[in-house]
């Protein structure tokens, strides 16, 4: 028996230090490590034994502060040789630590360095006894946190390879429950090792129990692909911890990622940070993970498998690199094929949810907005309508640009019988004009208020004849209000106005009553701007002489001021309707004329 | 009420023209109902929209109407005093790029600014930085360096702005005042990329990249227009970076580039409210516009270079254009 004592070539309080404090930003990273050195070691054996069944051991033994958790794989084991060149390769480990890549051969053992040095954030003694596949000796490491390390052979001939790790637990790991009671480690060595294509036994009470049997067949893609979906949504929940009702698979272009799109059933703020999960070679990475998929990926939460990424140093997330990009943006598409997809009933549910959210991207996506135009609510007429229903059955589609104008000309759209959408929500008019250049054989029209007054009728002659005067005169006194009282005919009779201004129009009454609200300082600031805009178009006031007030108030033989009386409240009428807010001559208009009302009665 | 509906839609959007309608349309119903606490929240959530879509007169406009509610003793909806002297600096530094707006006016509302800040009990470095900044935009060396000093000298409080942002107006005024080599060492981090914030690096690679090409470094000059323009463009409320990046790329001869960036972005320079936006963009335009067939644009920026020469008493835009 050989004895061997040297010191790491490193500054391992330094590196320690790193590992505990700086490094990770979980405090259990130190298991998936354990869990990595062991699969790498199995993998590293099935090579040579394909028909191994990889086993991983854990176990947590002792009393209050004096536990031993106990980690042991059947992998292909160390010599003694490769014991040394481990310990060497601490000093040197970015070679390693840039490739996470567990099928690549020869440089597990670089990270194993590492991995289990991590391990000294719990423990000040590791104890590590490895037998060898290949020469079927046993060397026996121990390393101390105060930097020294024995190697020593041990003599046993029946040993199966393979190795066992034992962490000799310090006192006082508050913030380590998965070192004081087994539950506790069994939900860490889930977490991270749910995907591991080895199983993971862990004993429980001198019972064992495997803990990842169900949930790594999801890591396989191909039996992924055929699982039950009763099984995928019960893995959602699992992992997730919700109840997801709806879900799709994708896969980038490599195959290399793929996984499982699971559509978040409530509604999702669009800036909200995503937070996707993923495994890298099986093994869980981050539950945070949020460039892995484009940023419009609001309406999924999904759990994602790849080996073709590269992890940063913590190997808790990934490098922003170019093929991070790349298969961010290959899993966008797949998952805008799998909306496609979906059953229309779960795509209808999907866009109910997240309907602002898909607004949005439809806004500025093209593609997407030809998958899911027809699918959209809109708000028309007769209420909400989806837009593949409106399409299929009109040639020309009017919209407005804002609610304020749908509000303005809704009556004398539904009377003339053109089909019109209110534009005003959101994203609704940019996603409309941009209909236009895709729908064969249904035009979308922006339709402004103004160009609805060509359905009202003139007066005749005769009618112009007896009231234009009164106009005349009656528009002198609106002036002051920048609006303008016309008469017309028009459907429907019960309606006896329609108050009609366009967007410059409101914009400009809104700075006006900005002027009115504020102090000197900002009214004049103000002021300077409205007088330096272009003049707006006036207001028109619209009076129906099919209506049958309008009718009789003209044929009452009253007088301009008079009548001026009730069109005056008939205009603050309208403003009111509109929802408009009234400007301070306005609102003593109105209390003018209930006066003057008043004084009529 | 459809009001209260649009409300809970905008706090999920982005920063959009999209939200800004709607927070018009909420503004009108709240005040319409005479809701003001909505009418508040509105237009505190416009005028800060409007700091990343543009819309500098919009932000004004709601602006007017919250400080007359803070001035309010009558009014008994809570309004931070804080929040709104923060805001009251992007109002402040926005208002000389108005060409409507006199130069009384724009001392008039600089000086209810620093009313407001004393009464408060804040220190007056911001209201110095935006005095400078103002200076700066019209034109004006010699009270933009007596303002520095003030702005240097005075203590810094929590209405300081952020340390990048501080690091950014300087290196602004280092460039204005032509003193490049402060500018350059000032910008240092930020080109490096160890400071950053929201508006950060965006408005730097603009001047620096004119700062660079007067020292003499074409590298550096172009390596900040090939990081800078992608983050600017076709960006409203980042026109005068997208300005200077184009009048770096006509004061290098790179005329097809120019070209590119005019055609890209004209759009959004005519519809920007500002007009010294559109100016600084126009004017690094001038000397690539067809004068026949785009002599509107000619006649657009000789008259706003003497409009705003004229509201600043000075030629410092029509020396800018004459630079060229």
């Amino acid at each position: 028996m050989e004895n061997y004592s040297h010191r790491f070539q490193v500054n391992l309080a330094g590196m320690i230090d790193i590992l505990s404090n700086h490094l990770y930003d979980e405090k259990d990273v130190y298991i998936r490590e354990l869990l990595q050195n062991a699969t790498d070691a199995i993998r590293a054996r099935k090579k040579i034994d394909p028909t191994l069944e990889g086993k991983i051991h854990a176990s947590l033994t002792g009393d209050n502060n004096e536990k031993t958790l106990i980690l042991e794989d059947n992998g292909i084991g160390l010599t003694e040789e490769e014991v040394h060149a481990f310990l060497a390769t601490i000093a040197n480990s970015s070679k390693g630590e840039k490739n996470f890549d567990g099928e690549s051969s020869n440089d597990f053992i670089g990270r194993f360095g590492i991995g289990l040095l991590s391990c000294f954030i719990v423990s000040d003694e590791i104890v590590m006894i490895s037998t060898s596949k290949k020469d079927g000796g046993t060397t026996e490491w121990r390393g101390k946190a105060d930097g020294t390390y024995s190697v020593r052979k041990i003599e046993t001939d029946t040993r199966e390879p393979g190795t066992q790790v034992y962490l000799r637990l310090r006192a006082g790991l508050e913030d380590h429950p998965e070192c004081e009671e087994v539950e506790y480690l069994i939900n860490t060595l889930k977490k991270y090792g749910s995907s591991l294509e080895s199983n993971i036994i862990v004993e429980i009470n001198g019972l064992e129990e495997e803990i990842n049997s169900w949930t790594k067949q999801f890591s396989d893609k191909e039996t992924l692909f055929k699982l039950s979906r009763e099984q995928i949504i019960q893995y959602g929940e699992y992992i997730l911890g919700t109840h997801f009702q709806d879900y799709f698979l994708i896969e980038n272009e490599s195959g290399r990622t793929f996984g499982i799109a699971y559509m978040i059933p409530h509604a999702v703020q669009m800036n909200a940070i995503r937070k996707n999960t993923v495994f890298l070679n099986n093994m869980y990475v981050t539950s945070e993970a949020n460039n892995i998929l484009p940023d419009w990926s609001f309406f999924a939460k999904c759990v994602i498998w790849t080996d073709e990424l590269q992890p940063v140093a913590s190997r808790e997330a990934f490098y922003k690199n170019e093929r991070l990009t790349s298969v961010a943006d290959e899993l966008g598409v797949a998952l805008k094929k799998g909306i496609e997809t979906l059953p229309e009933e779960a795509l209808m549910k999907l866009l109910a949810t997240h309907y602002l959210g898909f607004k949005a991207l439809a806004s500025e996506d093209a593609p997407f907005l030809k998958l899911i135009y027809p699918y959209l609510p809109v708000r028309t007429l007769n209420g909400e309508e989806k837009l593949g229903d409106i399409i299929a059955k009109n040639d020309v589609i009017y919209y407005t640009y804002s609610v304020d104008d749908f509000r303005q000309i809704k009556d004398i759209a539904r009377s003339s019988g053109i089909t019109l959408i209110n534009g005003g929500y959101s994203y609704d008019s940019p996603i409309l004009a941009q209909l236009s250049y895709f729908v064969e054989g249904t035009e979308f029209v922006l339709i402004q208020p103004e160009e609805m007054t060509d359905k009202l009728r003139p007066m005749t002659a005769d009618e112009e004849q007896a009231y234009q005067p009164i106009l005349t005169e009656m528009n002198s006194m609106m002036a002051e209000f920048d609006t303008d009282v016309l008469i017309k005919h028009f459907e429907p009779k019960d309606l006896p106005i329609i108050f009609i201004h366009s967007t410059a129009t409101q914009e400009l009454r809104e700075l006006e009553r900005a002027v009115e609200e504020t102090n000197s300082v900002f009214s004049d600031i103000l002021e300077s701007i409205q007088k330096e805009q272009e003049p707006a178009p006036l207001a028109h006031l619209y009076l129906n002489l099919d209506n049958e007030l309008i009718k009789r108030l003209f044929s009452s033989g009253k007088s301009v001021n008079e009548l001026s009386v009730i069109v005056n409240v008939l205009y603050i009428q309208a403003l009111l309707l509109g929802h408009y807010p009234l400007k301070r001559k306005e609102m003593e208009l109105m209390n003018q004329n209930m006066l003057r009302i008043l004084e009529m009665l | 009420m459809d009001y209260l509906n649009d409300m809970k839609t905008v706090w999920g959007m982005e920063d959009t023209p999209e939200k800004i309608k709607i927070l018009e349309r909420i503004i009108t119903g709240a005040d319409a109902h005479n809701d003001v606490e909505s009418g508040m929240d509105a237009r505190d959530m416009l005028i800060e929209t409007c700091l990343d879509a543009g819309f500098p007169k919009k932000q004004l406009q709601a602006f007017s109407w919250l400080i007359s509610k803070w001035e309010d003793e009558d009014n008994d909806v809570y309004i931070d005093s804080e929040d709104l002297l923060w805001k009251y600096k992007w109002i402040s530094e926005h208002v000389p790029t108005f060409d409507e707006v006199s130069k009384a006016q724009i001392d008039g509302l600089l000086d209810d600014m620093r009313v407001k800040f004393e009464q408060e009990n804040y220190s007056l470095r911001p209201y110095y930085k935006v005095c400078t900044l103002a200076a700066m935009r019209m034109g004006d060396v010699k009270k933009a360096k007596e303002l520095f000093e003030k702005w240097s000298n005075t203590k810094e409080d929590v209405l300081n702005d952020c340390t990048v942002c501080e690091r950014q107006d300087k290196l602004h005024y280092y460039y204005f005042v032509k003193d490049y080599e402060a500018a350059k060492k000032k910008a240092k981090p930020i080109i490096e990329g160890k400071q950053r914030c929201a508006e950060v690096p965006h408005l730097t690679y603009g001047i620096m990249a004119l700062t660079y090409l007067a020292l003499g470094d074409a590298e550096m000059a172009q390596q900040c227009f090939d990081k800078g323009y992608p983050l600017v463009e076709q960006q409203s409320s980042l026109i005068p970076p997208l300005g200077q990046l184009l009048r770096y790329l006509v004061a290098t001869n790179q005329t097809e580039k120019a070209r590119e960036v005019i055609d890209t972005n004209l759009e959004i320079v005519l519809q920007a409210e500002g007009g010294l936006d559109r100016l600084i963009f126009l004017q690094a335009a001038y000397p690539l516009f067809d004068r026949e067939k785009e002599a509107d644009l000619v006649e657009m920026t000789e008259a706003l270079t003497a409009k705003f020469d004229a509201r600043n008493e000075n030629s410092y835009y029509q020396d800018c254009l004459n630079a060229y």
